[in-house]
């Protein structure tokens, strides 16, 4: 302690030593009153201290880790049973009926309706729908037949009848929907949009498929 | 089951058309396969559950609070009694709640259910119906 203040005083007389020989002679009378000033409003502090909030916490959407973790993304091979999902296809059949009018005659290619129809179909939902694979780039993914559980991007997951759950690419295939009596044969290449933002995009009514 | 159609003014002899349709047909299709398979693959509902959020967020609609009540906030996993989720009444500063706890993730949601009050939706009153369209 006594080393300290030793070393304070010391700094001190050094600093006022420092003042006396370069300030002018009028400032040198008041350099002890004006070093003991006090400053208003450097002591005092409010009392009241603010008050934190309790953050109260968001339910948040998972993470994608965390969606990994529960096993939102990894489907087995074995995982889903062919007649769970059966009950699906019966719904889709309806809702594909309701969507397309398919009591009315399918539109021909020609006609006005073509286009409105045409929308519709790329709008509508595939989850559920019977899919059979006619073409492909890969000879093993051609005559794959089932019903379509999953949508991503650029695949289809679908269980076929033997409980297998399997994954087609579908840029490279062309697909065969079963519409109860109809069938309607549609290039993967131009479904390569996430199953959400189709439904806001718009797609030409004529599309040259690749040779 | 259906989502409720939002009313739209329609001026004269213009046929009237819900707006956003197809969507609406699409949401609703995709809550009844999302109550389909809850009970035998959980991970498929709430993919379809969060199909259904993020299609009603690209095309801007609103869906019905009963609906989206039903869907776990989290994990967008349907919320069915004693198969994904439990539900139990709760007592509270003497008013009563309904809580859901989804099994899947865990998260609890409160509704107030008090016998005093009217806890009825703004949707479910009779003056919140404009126009019905068919």
């Amino acid at each position: 302690m006594s080393a300290e203040e030793t070393f304070n005083k010391e700094a001190a007389n050094a600093i006022v030593g420092f003042l006396k020989s370069n300030l002018s002679k009028s400032g040198q009378l008041t350099i002890e009153s004006e070093l003991k000033k006090d400053f208003v409003l450097a002591k005092k502090r409010s009392k009241t201290k603010k008050k934190k909030k309790p953050h109260k916490k968001r339910v948040r959407c998972l993470t994608r880790q965390e969606k990994k973790s529960i096993g939102f993304y990894t489907i087995p091979r074995n995982g889903v049973k062919y007649n769970d999902v059966l009950p699906l296809n019966k719904i889709w059949l309806k809702y594909i009926n309701d969507v397309l009018e398919l009591d009315k005659p399918i539109p021909d290619r020609t006609s006005k309706s073509w286009e409105t129809f045409t929308q519709t179909l790329f709008r509508a939902d595939f989850h559920g729908s019977m899919l059979n694979v006619v073409r492909s780039k890969c000879p093993s993914y051609v005559d794959k037949c089932g019903i379509c559980i999953m949508d991503t991007r650029n695949t289809f997951k679908i269980v076929s009848q033997d409980n297998v759950t399997t994954t087609i690419p579908k840029r490279e295939c062309v697909f065969e929907i079963f519409l109860g009596k109809q069938k309607i044969t549609i290039f993967g290449k131009n479904l390569c949009v996430r199953p959400a933002e189709r439904s806001t995009k718009k797609i030409k009514g004529h599309i040259h498929p690749d040779l | 089951m259906a989502s409720k159609e939002p009313e739209k003014k329609a001026d004269g002899n213009r046929v009237k058309k819900v707006h956003g349709n197809d969507s609406f047909q699409r949401m609703n299709y995709l809550y009844q396969i999302s109550k389909h398979i809850a009970d035998k693959n959980p991970a498929l509902s709430a993919y379809y559950g969060n199909l259904i959020v993020s299609v009603a967020k690209k095309n801007v609609l609103k869906i019905h609070p009963d609906i989206k009540r039903q869907f776990c906030k989290k994990c967008r996993c349907i919320a069915i009694h004693k198969v994904t989720a439990t539900m139990k009444v709760k007592r509270k500063n003497k008013s009563k709640t309904i809580q859901w706890t989804c099994d899947i993730c865990g998260t609890k949601r409160n509704f107030p259910a008090n016998e005093k009050h009217d806890h009825r939706l703004w949707l479910e009153k009779p003056e919140a119906v404009l126009e019905v369209i068919n």
